[in-house]
């Protein structure tokens, strides 16, 4: 494929993303306005503030002026990259968000790798013995799996692993040693993915038998060539497109799973950031965040466009998205 | 992105079996007893859902008790009893508006296609990229409003994927023989779309309703955990659940028994729904 | 139609591919786990080091107290910060920054400054202290506790003395510099960066027994001891906070031993907590209670205000709910604030005298009959969320329905609850309130909760009473240099504001400390987050 197309694709893509945040940040925006008192009463409840102090804070981050002034205060400077301060901390906005984009990263890519190498497997098996006892615990456990809430089987596994068998350490993310990230990150990952695993293997069994009944695999069996062979060279490479499309859901899908995830481990990431701010209605906090999910689900569905076009080369990079 | 539903949903077409499981039978059965329990289950509670004993805080199970009482001393098996009706109604009204909606415009646009075909996809294209239980997160967390407002929400963000659903159902019968013959004897298109393709794909639409019953069932439980969507007091599974956890260590039952039932309600309710879609792509 | 290629089962048995997978998973996990080192690790201090591990519910979300108001933020600050004065558990004051200190008259107060340094070597000066007390009253930093400066008129210093002037005599302001406003800050290291001090960007620096060494919010913060401090070598050398936001985690994490105590005990599970940890209580001057909107049809009514405080039971709340963290309470004060004041003999008389309607619901309703409405009537309770004050509204509603009170339950967000109180607008209906003192200062509740001049926009006062002589005597106290003297006369205001059931006080809370087995916490008291509380945690 030329590479022009790709790179007048990926700007496509990019541009999409602006009107994208612009109409998240305002809907968001308009509804944080609606919160009486806004973030200055959320920060001084049950204290006894003074009309002066009230003032001053409302004055410091811009709270006094108009509603579309406010916004486009916001709007520009998040332009030039600015994303603000953090009313509730202090803090600015795009540091708070770097200093916990990391860990969500890491549960939301090992979730999704999880997905990927224990969940496709375990779909392939399925559906080449389907009806074994395999196939059929496969099934149950993913039924199962996709009917239990995430904070469930997070406190489940917290419990099992962390305090009845020691496995685990309980809480956060350790000292910041990579040997201590990964104690503290095994069980959380593992949650994180139970949900998405079951989703996958689903679609990975379903696609994978509708394949298998395919009369080319039987010519390909027939033909002499080996079990691998058929059976990912054929049979796996022409399931890949649902599997693909159940990526895609996966990658948002886990981000919400990190809103329960963090909130029973402990650990100090955007899940965790987004209730708490929301709850505060720490505005700029808020629409940092929503910037980064709406360049997450921008993000997620290029890879997708690109793995569309890797598995299927007749198919142009992007042309399935339309 | 485009997708099929047939993509999603596990539609295997061999070695179908015509019988119905031992799973499915069973999960029917679970609902049902759900159902029944939601009706005449207030001539066997034992308590007043609302009582309270400030003295018998987090008691475990006993006979007078049979799954011990909660943080205000409630009776947490009345409660349960209580709360099966909103564990149905709620995801019902969830499932049922996404049905209601997808059924009107998935069809339309599936038949005609077209503008109004095109319009309806990018609209549902842009919603499905979005992480429904997230948004309803952080609408019901500015909001605020209890256990209906946060079914407002789910209802909203839920109707995309059931367009989508119903749409290329509608679009795979629109080329059947018999709509063509139909639409040859000058049937007219509403009719032909709501006496004609609507009958036939409704066992797809029943199948979609017991899938997003589980799914809102679950989202319900998860707002309840984070202390959003829940009406402060009401005999809710989610609620009862989420104020169980905070007895966890004193009086397990109080949070593990609403689990257990809400992970088997979504769980049956998934179970048919994938039978029923089997049965359906297996005509 | 069925599947050709199960036909092939058993042809091969592909099982070392199980195995193989888990390698990969594993494989891959740590590869991801191992490339993302966080860059704040910290060289652990040497293991010998006696050091403390402590839970805490809620990040602390700055560590510059104009921009954290709390009580668990303080808790972390007094720890890096040193107050201009100290406190006792008693609520007496001692020297701190300030080696001596006067009331040159009612209104003037002068703080001579003592020998303290900074962790970064440099003395503490006049000039610190002073641009510390005036980082509250500058509009541009906006502190969020400037409001308990309203009486300030001027800080200035000259030599080594630091000089107040007030607006008005205020009993409040002798205490302020040993609270959240007393921490002294070095001028020229806040000011080279304020916009961003006490965010992790830019650790704050100290003369206190501690430094902040790691700073992740929402996550842990790391305190190592202080060598340049000028007091007693600390307990610990080094400090770690652990955020746990989750409850049962939380009790987990003190099983398991991650963390060595904590004071985030919720009621609902004190037990469990008893049983896993040396748990021990002390007064935390914490007031709950319901107001009851005098200027409002139809709690304008004595009658109806009588009526809803009989039907509250209040014992039940207090011994059930609290899990006996805390005691019935009879007006906003609780007595310990008089301690340092006061004999405790001429306390105790005074909350004798405090009318209170104990639970009847036979009363109640012939006190309901009395009113115009003797059938009961409806009403909608604003609750902010927060466990307790949920499951004590609940247990209200409960009670008072037997009298035909129906009370609807509305969950809100504690932000825009609170609007509705500041913005005062008429009608407030019944409010549940739960708040402390800043200071040992027994004027300051009684002057929110009963006060007309907080009857306001702004004001806390949702119960709007105002009685002249209530007032007078609250001012009294207010302009009273003499503290035993002021505290009588807010003795005497409560008991004539009792007299107007303005509310229905509920509870007095016991704040719970949470010790790993074998150790203990019996030092720790009602002033800890002002106190280097840390070398009061003995462990085994």
């Amino acid at each position: 494929m030329p590479s022009k197309a790709i790179g007048i694709y990926l700007l496509k893509r990019i541009a999409l993303l602006v009107p994208l945040a612009i109409a998240v940040t305002f809907f968001v925006f308009i509804l944080q306005s609606l919160i009486p008192g806004g973030p200055i009463a959320a920060l001084l409840q049950g204290k006894s503030p003074s009309a002066e102090t009230i003032a001053a804070l409302q004055a410091k981050f811009n709270l006094d002026k108009p509603l579309y002034e406010q916004y486009w205060i916001w709007l520009s400077h998040a332009a030039r990259g600015d994303l603000g301060i953090s009313i509730a901390s202090s803090q600015s906005v795009s540091a708070g968000i770097g200093q916990r984009l990391g860990v969500t990263l890491i549960l939301n890519l090992v979730g999704m790798c999880l997905c990927l190498v224990v969940g496709v497997p375990m779909g392939i098996i399925a559906a080449y013995r389907r009806g074994s006892w395999a196939d059929r615990f496969v099934v149950g456990l993913n039924v199962f799996w996709s009917g239990a809430p995430h904070f469930v089987i997070a406190i489940v596994a917290l419990f099992v692993f962390g305090y009845v068998l020691g496995w685990f350490p309980i809480v956060g993310v350790g000292d910041g040693s990579p040997g201590s990230l990964f104690s503290h990150l095994v069980l959380p990952c593992f949650v994180m993915a139970l949900g998405p695993l079951g989703f996958i293997t689903r679609l990975t069994r379903a696609s994978m038998l509708e394949n298998l009944s395919e009369d080319y695999v039987t010519f390909a069996r027939a033909r002499g060539l080996g079990f691998w062979t058929v059976l990912v060279r054929y049979a796996l490479r022409n399931s890949l497109v649902p599997i693909i499309t159940g990526i895609g859901l996966v990658l948002i899908g886990l981000l919400t799973g990190t809103v329960f995830v963090e909130t029973v481990f402990g650990i100090p990431g955007l899940g965790g950031l987004l209730v708490s701010s929301v709850v505060n209605v720490d505005f700029p906090v808020v629409q940092g965040l929503v910037l980064i999910i709406a360049a997450w689900i921008v993000f997620a569905n290029l890879i997708i466009d690109a793995m569309y076009a890797i598995v299927d080369p007749r198919v142009g990079f992007g042309k399935v998205a339309q | 992105m485009t997708t099929t539903a047939s993509l999603i949903r596990p539609s295997a077409r061999v070695g179908r079996k015509r019988r119905l499981p031992i799973s499915t039978f069973l999960a029917i059965v679970y609902v049902l007893l759900v159902v029944v329990t939601s009706i005449f289950g207030s001539l066997f509670m034992p308590y007043p859902p609302l009582q309270q004993d400030l003295y018998s805080i987090g008691t475990t199970p006993s006979p007078d008790h049979l799954l011990g009482a909660d943080f205000l001393g409630r009776d947490v098996f009345s409660r349960i009893i209580a709360g099966s009706s909103t564990a149905l109604l709620g995801p019902l009204v969830v499932a049922v508006s996404g049905l209601v909606v997808s059924s009107l415009l998935g069809i339309y646009a599936g038949y005609s296609g077209g503008l109004a075909d095109s319009v309806i996809m990018r609209i549902v294209d842009f919603m499905f990229a979005l992480p429904g239980l997230l948004i309803a997160i952080v609408v019901v967390a500015l909001l605020g409003g209890g256990y209906w407002m946060a079914i407002a929400v789910l209802s909203f963000l839920n109707v995309q994927g059931d367009i989508r659903i119903v749409r290329s159902a509608a679009l795979r019968e629109r080329n059947l023989a018999y709509i063509e013959a139909a639409r040859a004897v000058g049937v007219p298109p509403w009719r032909i779309m709501f006496r004609h393709i609507f009958p036939n794909i409704s066992p797809i639409l029943v199948s979609d309703l017991a899938i997003d019953f589980s799914g809102a069932l679950v989202a319900l439980s998860g707002l309840a955990f984070l202390g959003l969507g829940s009406d402060i007091g009401a005999p809710e599974w989610g609620t009862l659940l989420a104020d169980g956890q905070q007895l966890l260590f004193i009086n397990p039952s109080a949070a593990l028994v609403p689990a257990v039932l809400i992970i088997l309600l979504a769980v049956s309710m998934n179970l048919i729904g994938d039978w029923l879609y089997e049965r359906y792509s297996s005509r | 139609m069925k599947s050709r290629f199960a036909e092939h089962k058993g042809i091969r048995r592909p099982r070392r591919w199980i195995l193989g997978m888990v390698a990969v998973v594993t494989g891959a996990v740590l590869a991801l786990s191992g490339c993302t080192t966080s860059p704040s690790a910290v060289d652990s201090a040497a293991a010998t080091a006696p050091s403390l591990t402590w839970g805490l519910a809620i990040s602390p979300r700055s560590l510059f107290a104009p921009s954290n108001y709390s009580q668990d933020g303080s808790s972390v600050m007094s720890l890096i910060q040193s107050q201009l004065l100290n406190i006792s558990n008693e609520g007496k004051l001692e020297p701190g920054v300030a080696s001596k200190w006067e009331a040159v008259d009612s209104t003037t107060y002068e703080y001579t400054i003592g020998k303290a340094v900074f962790s970064n070597g440099d003395k503490v000066t006049a000039e610190d202290v002073a641009f510390s007390l005036n980082l509250q009253l500058d509009p541009k930093v906006a502190s969020q506790e400037g409001g308990l400066f309203s009486n300030v008129d001027s800080v200035t210093y000259d030599g080594d003395v630091v000089t107040v002037k007030l607006k008005k005599a205020d009993s409040l302001w002798q205490f302020l510099p040993a609270s959240i406003t007393g921490y002294v800050y070095q001028k020229k290291s806040v000011e080279a960066s304020l916009a961003t001090y006490g965010t992790p960007e830019t650790l704050p620096i100290g003369s206190g027994p501690y430094m902040v060494s790691e700073f992740v919010p929402d996550s842990q913060v790391v305190l190592v001891r202080n060598p340049k401090f000028i007091g007693d070598k600390p307990k610990y050398d080094k400090i770690t906070f652990k955020i746990i936001p989750d409850p049962q985690t939380m009790l987990l994490a003190m099983n398991t031993r991650e963390i060595d105590g904590t004071f985030s005990v919720p009621s609902a599970s004190i037990g469990l907590w008893k049983a896993a940890a040396d748990v021990s209580t002390f007064s935390g001057l914490r007031w709950t209670g319901l107001t009851l909107d005098m200027t409002q049809a139809p709690y304008s009514d004595i009658h109806v205000r009588k009526a809803l405080y009989y039907a509250t039971d209040r014992k039940a709340i207090v011994d059930g709910l609290l899990g006996g963290l805390g005691t019935v309470s009879t007006t906003a004060n609780d007595p310990s604030i008089f301690a340092a004041a006061l004999d405790k003999g001429v306390v105790d008389s005074s909350y004798e005298q405090i009318e209170t309607f104990p639970y009847d619901v036979s009363k109640a309703k012939q006190e309901l009959a009395m009113s115009s409405v003797p059938d009961g009537f409806d009403l909608t309770l604003n609750v902010p969320q927060s466990a307790v004050l949920e499951a004590i509204c609940q247990a209200v509603k409960a009670d008072w329905a037997k009298i035909g009170v129906n009370v609807t339950l509305n969950l809100m967000q504690g932000g825009p609850r609170f609007q509705i109180i500041m913005d005062h607008a008429p009608n407030l209906g019944v409010q549940i309130i739960s708040n402390t003192p800043d200071a040992p200062d027994s004027a300051q509740m009684a002057w929110q909760y009963y006060s007309s001049e907080q009857a306001v926009q702004n004001g806390n006062n949702s119960s709007n009473l105002r009685d002249p002589k209530v007032d007078a005597l609250i001012t009294e106290a207010q302009a009273s240099t003499d503290s035993e003297k002021g505290a009588q006369m807010v003795l005497e205001a409560q008991v004539a504001a009792a007299k107007f059931v303005p509310s229905i006080p509920i509870a007095w809370g016991q704040y719970p400390v949470a010790v790993k087995k074998g150790g203990n916490a019996k030092g720790v008291g009602t002033w800890y987050a002002q106190q280097i509380w840390t070398d009061l945690i003995s462990l085994k």
